[in-house]
């Protein structure tokens, strides 16, 4: 992986953590109590796992680097799902904040996964 | 003068044959209303009866003299995972009469599906009238089954003949080769070559011929009296569209995924793709599973509406049951099987056609990215 690409990673993760926590917390809602830590924590590190499976596709199986990119989301949208949503759903209730605590984090790392799967593409 | 009267007499004819035609009709229908309605019931299934795959290959059925029910036909295997495998014939089930007894365990058929049930075969159901029976793996021969097992050797035949025309009469096709070479030409030269390339159709070719006849045959074996309905039967149009779906996605170049992932390319910067890509790339995804969806769904919706239609205007010939009624409804349904015919090849022709649609999509070399 490029190192501007995993810096920028790193950052944005970082960005987008910083101001939803500090939204969160604006509204006078308890960070830990939405799971944040563990979806951001979660989403880091596999969205850090598909981006060095399709690294290492580069360089052996530049054919199917796409496939691994649709099949590592799908598998990480699974995955949160189970693990996650009966955290969420303990107390009965899943709440809008709750959703975007999962969400969020979510859609950034697809949204820099799908860049550099771009990246890649673009480089084959 | 003389011409007008004529005209005059002319028109009162017509009127009064329309009258009387319109008459017979309806009193035909009023003196079988009562009948009608377990007629149509009885029409009603049977058609559905002939839409389903079925255990075993019935040409036909009739009641002999002692009122019995005696069918016309093959018994099929039947083959079962069930705490271990299951084979035995359908013959065992006597068109759904009675249970089958196979190493201790019973199994009745309920709507043409095989449930596990007791010795006396009892369906249990939910509330919603759904069977709660266990369903074991099922993986017989079935009726439709068969065909394609025909349809398969049919073309083994017909096309080992071919090839060994060209051999005999010194490259040029002889027999049942004369008609089929300009349907393999025209598959070649006007599907293939034109969608995907000349530089990548040979990769296709095979795959795009094999499937364009295997589906036009199953959908004209669907026409004959032997009432098999395969290209109908989602299962087998989900097989086929997921053959079309593998193909594109593994043999889909860089571009291919590049016009998924990155539709627009370089034509704009990356903040200003942004927003743009978070619509885009969704629906360039979902294309990926919709447009093979699109292939099975139009395939099985258009031979099992053709079905449906023809098997209900027959069905009226025993409603009418008047001078009129029944020759209508034999002169529509033939003119329907007449287009059926058209269909059964405009179906195969889009099929391939699509497909090679998509291979073309997979097969794409840009300059521009």
């Amino acid at each position: 992986m490029d190192r501007r690409f995993f810096l920028g990673f790193i950052l944005l993760f970082f960005l987008v953590g910083s101001g939803h926590y500090f939204l969160l917390t604006q509204q006078g809602l308890q960070p830990a109590a939405l799971f944040f830590w563990e979806c951001y924590l979660g989403n880091f590190f596999f969205a850090l796992c598909l981006l060095w499976a399709l690294n290492k596709a580069f360089d052996r199986m530049s054919h199917a680097i796409a496939w691994i990119y649709l099949f590592a989301s799908g598998l990480k949208f699974v995955l949160f799902f189970l693990l996650l949503q009966p955290l969420f759903k303990a107390d009965g209730v899943l709440s809008i904040a709750e959703r975007f605590s999962f969400f969020v984090p979510y859609f950034t790392a697809l949204i820099l996964e799908t860049a550099i799967l771009i990246n890649r593409l673009n480089k084959l | 003068m003389n011409s007008n009267t004529t005209i005059l007499d002319q028109v009162k004819k017509a009127t009064l044959l329309f009258a009387l035609l319109f008459a017979s009709v309806s009193l035909a229908n009023t003196k079988e209303e009562a009948q009608s309605g377990d007629l149509k019931t009885e029409i009603k299934e049977y058609i559905a009866h002939h839409l389903q795959d079925a255990y075993d290959f019935s040409l036909f059925s009739y009641t002999n003299e002692k009122g019995e029910h005696v069918y016309i036909g093959a018994p099929l295997p039947i083959i079962l995972w069930d705490n271990g495998l299951k084979v035995f014939s359908s013959s065992k089930f006597h068109h759904g009469e009675t249970v089958a007894e196979v190493d201790g365990n019973y199994y009745a058929l309920y709507h043409n599906k095989i449930y596990r049930t007791d010795a006396n075969g009892t369906i249990n159901y939910d509330e919603e009238h759904h069977p709660t029976n266990a369903k074991p793996l099922d993986f017989s021969i079935t009726k439709s089954v068969v065909s394609m097992f025909l349809v398969v050797v049919l073309m083994f035949v017909l096309f080992k003949k071919q090839a060994e025309s060209y051999a005999k009469n010194g490259g040029l096709a002889g027999g049942v080769g004369r008609f089929l070479e300009p349907i393999v030409l025209y598959v070649r030269d006007d599907i293939a070559r034109p969608n995907i390339g000349e530089k990548k159709y040979k990769k296709y070719i095979n795959f795009l011929l094999t499937i364009f006849f295997f589906i036009w045959f199953l959908n004209l074996l669907g026409m004959t009296p032997l009432g098999v309905n395969v290209t109908g039967n989602i299962a087998v149009t989900f097989g086929l569209a997921l053959l079309t779906f593998i193909i594109t996605n593994v043999t889909g170049t860089k571009d291919y995924w590049l016009h998924i992932f990155d539709p627009l390319g370089s034509t704009m910067p990356w903040f200003a793709k942004l927003p743009l890509y978070i619509i885009l790339i969704p629906i360039e995804v979902l294309g990926i599973f919709i447009k093979p969806f699109s292939l099975l769904i139009r395939l099985y919706a258009n031979m099992q509406a053709g079905h449906i239609v023809l098997m209900s205007l027959i069905g009226l010939m025993f409603i009418f049951k008047s001078w009129i009624g029944s020759p209508l409804s034999f002169g529509l349904a033939f003119a329907i099987s007449l287009i059926e015919i058209l269909v059964a090849f405009l179906q195969a022709y889009i099929f391939t056609m699509l497909s090679a649609l998509y291979f073309g999509f997979a097969a794409e070399e840009h300059e521009h990215h």
